[in-house]
């Protein structure tokens, strides 16, 4: 039987991978992919504390309906900035993206 | 059942560790793309039938579509003959499974009050988040439309061609 | 009119100042303004005293209040009665002729303006003295007339004797004010208030004993002895003749040194309230006339001529109060200030036509000064007490005062003085005017002055002409408003004929006049000779009684010894032990300081910077601009946080 706790322990998994494409990419779009899967595990955390502790309520799915359209607005946003980005220093690299320091 | 859920875990996280792990970011989103329709596989299973339609509506849909956009403007030759890890991928790994570590302890350590769960009952739920989001979570829908527009305007703004004398 | 008096004293300071600092821009450099403001404080004084003539218990008295100790108030005010409209007239009549006679006498001055601002200034000192209505104000206006008398003094201070001079008087009188400021401040302790009038009140109330009284009076009178040059403080009067012979004429004869007896005459009821300290006053002021008349016999500068008996008749007057005369002393003081005036104006005249000071070698100028003959004739006389001129009057008042007294030798001795006062008066006037000119160069080149000098002298010598018919019931009558008791002897020793005071002063004034003439012109006797018989008394007169040598040495000196021994105390002990050894200690200290500074203090300082260096630049390692660094950083931190938070033991987790 499929417990809450396979669900969190999958979505804690899902976020160390998330975390850990933060952490290493050099790509500007490739962390934002990663963050896609860091949303993606609370997402799934949402869900299923909802539908494991109050099956009657819907509020837990709502939230993740918030958390995704937070997703798709931050996706338009970043995606529009690495695309100014890339077309003023010609590289998607973050560490050469250092106009900024000194 | 738990079958199901196991099938569909082990490709999640297959296709996650791709998303991070590929050298081609183009590849990276294809698997992405895989990882977001497991994750609504998820939601299904766990009786979110609106939300899964969502899920792959909005990501599958729309961010993977713009996600491929945005890589398929930058330069995809570049991104193949060099490295797409950085020089700590080391410690980011020990970390990495280091908090993965903790987190997992303290949720052995927790304990969670679960209602018993029905059985093979499904109801949708379409009709009850139509009415959270336009009754109790009024508010919030009205304020995440104005981010949404805010994030509209903004998205044009910064993809407009700047002019030379700004 | 009365009531616009603050006026007098306020015009002659405005004049002053105007003249000081525009009067290059003013004609004649401001000489006519100072002398048209003169002009009309005469007008203005000669009116209140024509009021006061008619009326002599008029008193006006206005003030504002000035300052308060406590319960105890002084006032700035103007106090107008018969001695100060006597005093006023004085001041202003002769101020005035001075202003006039200096236009001539002054005219190639190269300080010109600054002469008259000066002498405005003086004349502006003196009127708030003499209208001041409490001691304080007084005192002010008395070292304001110090000050000016001493710029005036020393007005030539390129020469040496005349700025030498100028602090000499300075100082010696400041010796005297020390005393005046002294019983001021025992007044105003001991009866709270400085106006005359509350002092006079509280005093006849009883308030303080008749010693202390007296003693009051005689600090006082210290003052009035430095001003009125009294022995021994007499020493500067001589000296000061080193200024512009106006300024003699104005200051050092006729009204400054006057103040003296004008503020014994202001103070006279404290006087009265110890009578002993009226005796002591009597006998100074013989003392003095004695003194300065037997020094006057053999001074050969005709302005020391004039100074010693400037001297002599100050001290006159203070006999004259101190036998309470306080009326005919004023009444001298008056008649003098006209006719010692004259004297000095028509020996400034004459200095003015010989460019020189000594009488040995003047003579004969009667026949190329006629004006100036005839004016220093009518003074002669005056000062020797012939009638009907003023001198005789006022003199005759002051025997006659004495006598009441009862004191026969004091009488007999202000009698001989007058013989003396002739003797030398007639001796100068001989030798300058009458006798044989004995250097022709000298003789040949004198002239006469001209016309702004001649007229005041005309002038005064009409007022010493008739000064004494005028004014002689009238000043008693002014100062009668003070009503004082009359010394309780001085009535009643009434026992001889009126005619015999008069006839005696006559006669010695006559054998006087006589025996000059003897010596002096018929030369029976030889004026050498008898210097030659009595060699020693004739050097110690030469000497003016050794009294500046008795300074000297006995004051100057010693005080000198004294500096020099303490400069050398200084130097030896407090420089070189004190100063020099703190300095010493401080170097040898602020050296231990400095190598504790370079070498502790500095190398802390330098380790701490090292540290931070060596700290930064492991701390720099961090700051890598990378986001994922940072990031990596902050999960390192969260992973720890957690780990403390939720107490994991990783070693029993490996278990």
């Amino acid at each position: 039987m499929v417990s809450l706790h396979h669900y969190l322990v999958l979505s804690a998994i899902l976020l160390i991978i998330g975390i850990y494409g933060v952490l290493t990419r050099r790509n500007i779009i490739g962390i934002l992919m990663s963050i896609e899967i860091i949303f993606n595990a609370t997402n799934i955390n949402l869900v299923a504390f909802n539908h494991y502790c109050y099956p009657r309520a819907i509020w837990g799915q709502g939230f993740a309906i918030f958390v995704i359209t937070l997703a798709a607005a931050e996706a338009v946003v970043g995606l529009s900035l690495v695309l100014a980005i890339y077309r003023n220093l010609k590289t998607l690299y973050v560490e050469r993206i250092n106009i900024l320091k000194g | 059942m738990d079958l199901v859920f196991y099938l569909i875990a082990l490709l999640l996280l297959f296709s996650s560790v791709m998303v991070v792990t590929q050298k081609s970011v183009f590849t990276s989103a294809l698997y992405l793309a895989v990882a977001l329709s497991m994750v609504a596989a998820l939601f299904v299973l766990l009786n979110a039938d609106f939300l899964a339609a969502v899920q792959i509506l909005l990501y599958v849909g729309g961010i993977l579509v713009l996600l491929a956009f945005a890589v398929m403007l930058s330069s995809v030759e570049q991104a193949k003959r060099e490295t797409q890890v950085n020089e700590q991928w080391l410690p980011s790994l020990i970390i990495s499974f280091g908090i993965l570590l903790v987190l997992l302890v303290s949720l052995k350590r927790s304990l969670f009050l679960e209602a018993g769960v029905q059985k093979n009952h499904f109801y949708p739920t379409t009709e009850k988040i139509g009415h959270l989001l336009l009754g109790e979570l009024a508010l919030p829908f009205e304020v995440v439309s104005l981010v949404l527009l805010a994030s509209l305007v903004g998205a044009i703004l910064f993809s407009k061609k700047e002019k030379i004398d700004g | 009119m009365i009531e616009h008096s603050y006026l007098i004293v306020l015009l002659p300071l405005l004049s002053a100042l105007t003249i000081f600092f525009f009067g290059r821009y003013l004609p004649l450099k401001g000489a006519v303004l100072g002398i048209c403001t003169l002009g009309i404080t005469l007008i203005h004084s000669l009116g209140i005293f024509s009021m006061l003539l008619q009326n002599p218990s008029y008193i006006t008295e206005i003030s504002i209040p000035w300052f308060r100790f406590g319960i105890h108030q002084t006032e700035f005010g103007f106090l107008i009665d018969g001695l100060t409209a006597l005093m006023l007239v004085v001041v202003t009549s002769v101020s005035f002729l001075v202003h006039v006679y200096s236009l001539g006498y002054m005219q190639d001055d190269p300080r010109f303006k600054r002469y008259y601002a000066y002498l405005s200034f003086f004349t502006f000192a003196m009127l708030l003295l003499v209208v001041a209505n409490n001691f304080l104000q007084m005192f002010i206006g008395w070292e304001l007339v110090g000050l000016a008398s001493y710029l005036l003094i020393g007005f030539w201070f390129e020469k040496t004797s005349a700025s030498n001079a100028g602090r000499k008087a300075f100082i010696t009188t400041k010796v005297g004010d020390i005393g005046f400021f002294l019983g001021i401040l025992s007044l105003f302790s001991l009866l709270g208030t400085l106006n005359f009038a509350q002092v006079q009140g509280r005093i006849e109330e009883g308030l303080i004993s008749a010693n202390t009284a007296g003693i009051i009076a005689l600090l006082l009178f210290c003052g009035a002895m430095g001003k009125s040059a009294q022995v021994p403080l007499h020493i500067w009067l001589p000296d000061a003749m080193e200024g512009p012979t106006p300024v003699s004429a104005l200051i050092h004869a006729a009204t400054m040194v006057a103040a003296g007896v004008y503020m014994v005459a202001r103070s006279y009821f404290l006087f009265q309230h110890g009578p002993f300290s009226l005796e002591i006053i009597a006998w100074v002021g013989m003392l003095t006339a004695f003194l300065a008349a037997t020094m006057a016999l053999v001074a050969t500068d005709i302005k020391r001529v004039l100074a010693f008996s400037t001297v002599s008749q100050l001290g006159y007057m203070i006999l004259s109060m101190g036998v309470g005369g306080r009326a005919e002393g004023m009444f001298h003081l008056t008649t003098h200030a006209f006719f010692k005036a004259l004297l000095f104006l028509g020996a400034g005249s004459v200095i003015h036509a010989t460019h020189t000071n000594n009488i040995e070698e003047m003579g004969g100028l009667s026949k190329k000064m006629k004006l100036t003959f005839i004016a220093f004739t009518s003074a002669w006389l005056a000062i020797s007490g012939i009638w009907p001129f003023a001198g005789f009057f006022s003199k005759d008042g002051i025997l006659e005062a004495t006598l009441n007294s009862g004191n026969s030798f004091l009488f007999w001795c202000a009698t001989f003085v007058a013989f003396l006062t002739a003797f030398y008066m007639t001796r100068l006037y001989l030798l300058v005017f009458i006798a044989e000119p004995k250097d022709k160069e000298i003789y040949n080149h004198a002239h006469e002055s001209p016309k702004s000098m001649t007229i005041p002298l005309l002038v005064l010598a009409l007022l010493s002409l008739v000064a004494g018919f005028l004014l002689e019931h009238s000043v008693p009558l002014l100062l009668s408003s003070q009503a004082l008791p009359l010394n309780a002897h001085a009535s009643s020793a009434h026992t001889y004929p009126h005619w015999l005071v008069p006839a005696i002063s006559s006669a010695a004034a006559l054998l006087g006049i006589f025996l000059s003439y003897l010596i002096y012109w018929l030369k029976a006797v030889s004026a050498e000779k008898i210097a030659s018989t009595f060699s020693w008394p004739y050097r110690l007169l030469l000497k003016k009684y050794n009294f500046d040598e008795f300074y000297i040495y006995c004051i100057i000196k010693p005080a000198d010894w004294l500096a020099q021994k303490l400069a050398l105390f200084d130097t030896h002990i407090f420089d070189q032990l004190g100063v020099d050894g703190i300095g010493f200690l401080t170097v040898k200290l602020s050296q231990i300081q400095d190598w504790f500074d370079q070498n502790i203090i500095d190398n802390l300082v330098d380790i701490w910077g090292k540290l931070s260096l060596l700290g930064s630049s492991i701390l720099r390692k961090f700051q890598t601009g990378l986001v994922q660094n940072y990031i990596l950083f902050i999960l390192f931190g969260f992973g720890l946080l957690m780990v403390w938070q939720l107490k994991i033991n990783f070693i029993e987790l490996l278990r």
